[in-house]
């Protein structure tokens, strides 16, 4: 079980991945903005945070390069429907590039890779 | 031998006062005067008309008869002055060639005159005698002012009719060479290169030798035509007679830093004559002898006082001597002409800027229209790029909740099959998206230029990864040389693979397709020729009229798509039908000129 904090500004996806998820058996946590991911970095300590890029009034790469400098124990895969940011280079820094979809497979796969990742490195 | 009636008929001489007061008034006059008395003696003689004569002062002494002076007057003048003692008709001879005493050869005036006696007989002869030689000199001598001034203006008339610098050249050298120009034999023009380091043979009039000199004259002596008229003939007209001296000076390039007579008459700006008597340097020496003749006259041409290139003149066939007054005609001639010679320059290089002025103007027309088409491909793009993406996430949403929904509902539950429909088609619709979002994205690279044959290759190897080579038999045969054709790479490879895509996956699998690339009429064209094995070829051209018709699918979307995509890059998609060997479905992109860049 991995605690995963879902940042999207679209109120019917945080409420699709946070049951997917929760139903998989992780612990889930939902922010619509960067302030609210902010806060629930502090309180909620996520192993994995699935953000999206376009976040209305915020910017997810930017709230990416915030979290990498604060909290670097988290992995980050960005979740976005854009493929152009693929080639930004703020976008190295999370760990993986997700394309949505109705299909959450690629998602799925790309959470447990870092779960996995993450436990080899805890050892 | 002059008759005269010295012998038969006895005269008297004319009063001794009247000789007296002639040499009194008279003696030193510059106009020669004379007496002749009885016996057609001379009773007096002023210094003049002794000098005229070419008497001596010992033939001044003695009284010379008429028949002593028979070199100087001819019979029939003679004869009139004795027929004057006899009538008393005065008479006058304008102009008469005579020879006196001392050989000198002149032009003369004789006015003659009747001295009555007491009983009104003729008793002597008053003559005037004047030396015209001067005069003729310098009637000739303006003649042949006004002969030049004339021959120059018509060549001047001509010249500046004619702006093209191979026209010029020839009017120059024809008003030179004809008969009724200046009249050298031949002409050779050589011009200074654009590094103004070399002269070089760029024309030549006039025969190569004697045989051709008598067939080429004898034609022109017939023609009777004035100057302007032989140069407004040879102005336009190519030239025939001629060719052979163009030979001789054809590949013929003189340095201007070698020090030769060549180089000086251009460096000294100064025609040169060279005579027989001239020693000559080797190189002048060798030129010559390329040009077959040893005496020749060199005028440079000078415009502005910047130095053009060099005439050259001889009279190789008639040998006829060059003179100084025919060198400074020529020169007269060769500065005119040299103006002539710059001002066609210029025209040719004002036409040369217009030209390329034109090209840029076609090209920048080009480029705008290229620029507006890329702005509106971009504005495309970016709106199908928003659009895109704002539907993804419904479709994520719809297709996630569905996905819940199945997973939760009980087994054998018929609302599955419902789930399931909506599952697929969320899929459909996002394989769309992506689709359009790679095209949006292909807006967004720059022009090159590509390869027909290597586009058409990764086409074949994208639709091996989609579906899979053995879909269909499809026998490609690319052009053996590059075709090079202008665009967008991932616009032009995503139309390609869009339009091979829609035709080629829903063919059945008894159909084989030959793919042929080639060059067509200045285009690249790439063909696919669709044949049935079992012959329904009707059934193929149904099908593929469903991208090509009217209807609104969102195949024939799809098509338009990649329809645009060409059509923008000036390129034609298009479909034949009807044919017994089946469809055919071309696509021709214009062949580009430069060499391929990759």
């Amino acid at each position: 079980m991995a605690r995963i904090l879902v940042v999207d500004d679209e109120l019917h996806l945080r409420i699709l991945y946070k049951k997917e998820f929760e139903s998989e058996g992780h612990k889930v946590e939902v922010a619509a903005n960067d302030r609210e991911a902010f806060g629930a970095m502090t309180t909620f300590e996520p192993d994995v945070v699935i953000l999206d890029i376009e976040l209305g009034d915020g910017n997810g790469l930017e709230f990416l390069n915030q979290l990498r400098q604060n909290f670097n124990k988290s992995g980050v895969i960005l979740h976005t429907a854009f493929t152009t940011y693929k080639s930004d280079f703020q976008s190295w820094l999370a760990d993986d590039y997700i394309i949505k979809s109705s299909d959450l497979k690629p998602l799925k796969e790309a959470i447990n890779k870092l779960l996995d990742k993450e436990s080899c490195e805890r050892g | 031998m002059i008759t005269t009636i010295e012998n038969t008929v006895e005269y008297t001489d004319s009063r001794p006062e009247i000789i007296e007061s002639m040499q009194r008034y008279f003696g030193a006059s510059p106009v020669g005067l004379f007496i002749i008395g009885g016996g057609t003696r001379f009773q007096y003689i002023n210094s003049r008309a002794a000098e005229i004569f070419g008497l001596s002062d010992s033939f001044k002494s003695s009284r010379v008869s008429l028949s002593q002076l028979e070199f100087f007057f001819s019979q029939p003048i003679s004869d009139k002055i004795i027929d004057l003692f006899k009538t008393g008709e005065a008479f006058k001879i304008d102009r008469f060639p005579g020879t006196n005493l001392n050989g000198h050869f002149a032009y003369y005036c004789l006015s003659c005159h009747a001295i009555f006696g007491d009983n009104n007989e003729v008793s002597g002869i008053f003559g005037i005698i004047e030396d015209f030689s001067e005069q003729v000199k310098k009637r000739q001598e303006l003649k042949r002012k006004i002969d030049e001034l004339s021959i120059l203006a018509q060549i001047s008339q001509v010249v500046s009719s004619a702006l093209d610098t191979q026209e010029v050249l020839k009017v120059i050298l024809t008003g030179v060479t004809a008969q009724q120009g200046l009249g050298f034999n031949r002409a050779f023009l050589f011009l200074l290169d654009d590094d103004e380091k070399y002269l070089v043979g760029r024309l030549a009039v006039g025969p190569s030798n004697a045989e051709e000199a008598g067939v080429i004259w004898s034609a022109l002596a017939q023609d009777d035509r004035t100057l302007l008229e032989t140069l407004s003939l040879y102005q336009s007209k190519t030239q025939t007679s001629g060719t052979n001296l163009f030979d001789l000076i054809g590949g013929l390039r003189i340095d201007t830093t070698n020090g030769s007579l060549f180089a000086r008459c251009l460096k000294e700006k100064r025609p040169i004559i060279i005579s027989n008597d001239i020693e000559l340097d080797p190189v002048s020496e060798r030129i010559l002898g390329c040009l077959g003749g040893r005496h020749a006259a060199l005028t440079p041409l000078i415009s502005q006082d910047r130095p053009l290139g060099l005439l050259v003149v001889d009279n190789a066939i008639t040998g006829e001597n060059i003179t100084e007054q025919d060198c400074q005609f020529l020169k007269l001639i060769a500065d005119q002409s040299a103006s002539a010679v710059e001002r066609s320059y210029l025209y040719r290089d004002i036409k040369e800027r217009a030209i390329e002025l034109e090209a840029m103007n076609q090209r920048l027309a080009e480029t705008q229209n290229q620029i507006i088409e890329a702005e509106k491909m971009s504005v495309i793009g970016e709106i199908t790029s928003a659009v895109a993406h704002e539907l993804r996430n419904p479709l994520t949403i719809i297709g996630g909740f569905a996905n819940l929904m199945f997973k939760s509902l009980p087994s054998g539950s018929p609302d599955a099959e419902y789930l399931n429909i909506i599952i697929s088609e969320t899929q459909r619709a996002e394989a769309v998206l992506t689709d359009v979002l790679d095209f949006s994205k292909a807006s967004k690279t720059k022009d090159r230029c590509l390869d027909m044959n290597e586009l058409v290759n990764d086409t074949m190897n994208m639709m091996a990864v989609r579906v899979g080579n053995g879909k269909s038999k499809m026998n490609l045969s690319l052009c053996d040389k590059p075709l090079p054709i202008w665009g967008n790479s991932d616009q032009l490879l995503h139309a390609f693979y869009q339009i091979f895509l829609l035709i080629l996956q829903d063919i059945s699998d008894s159909v084989g397709s030959d793919i042929n690339t080639f060059e067509h009429q200045g285009f690249a064209r790439m063909e696919i020729a669709l044949h049935s094995k079992d012959g329904l070829n009707t059934d193929m051209d149904r099908l593929l009229k469903q991208y090509f018709g009217t209807g609104a699918s969102t195949k024939r979307l799809s098509m338009l798509v990649a329809e645009e995509t060409l059509k923008h890059h000036g390129g034609i998609l298009g479909f034949e039908s009807g044919s017994k060997e089946g469809p055919l479905v071309f696509i021709q992109m214009p062949l580009r000129k430069e060499v391929h860049d990759g």
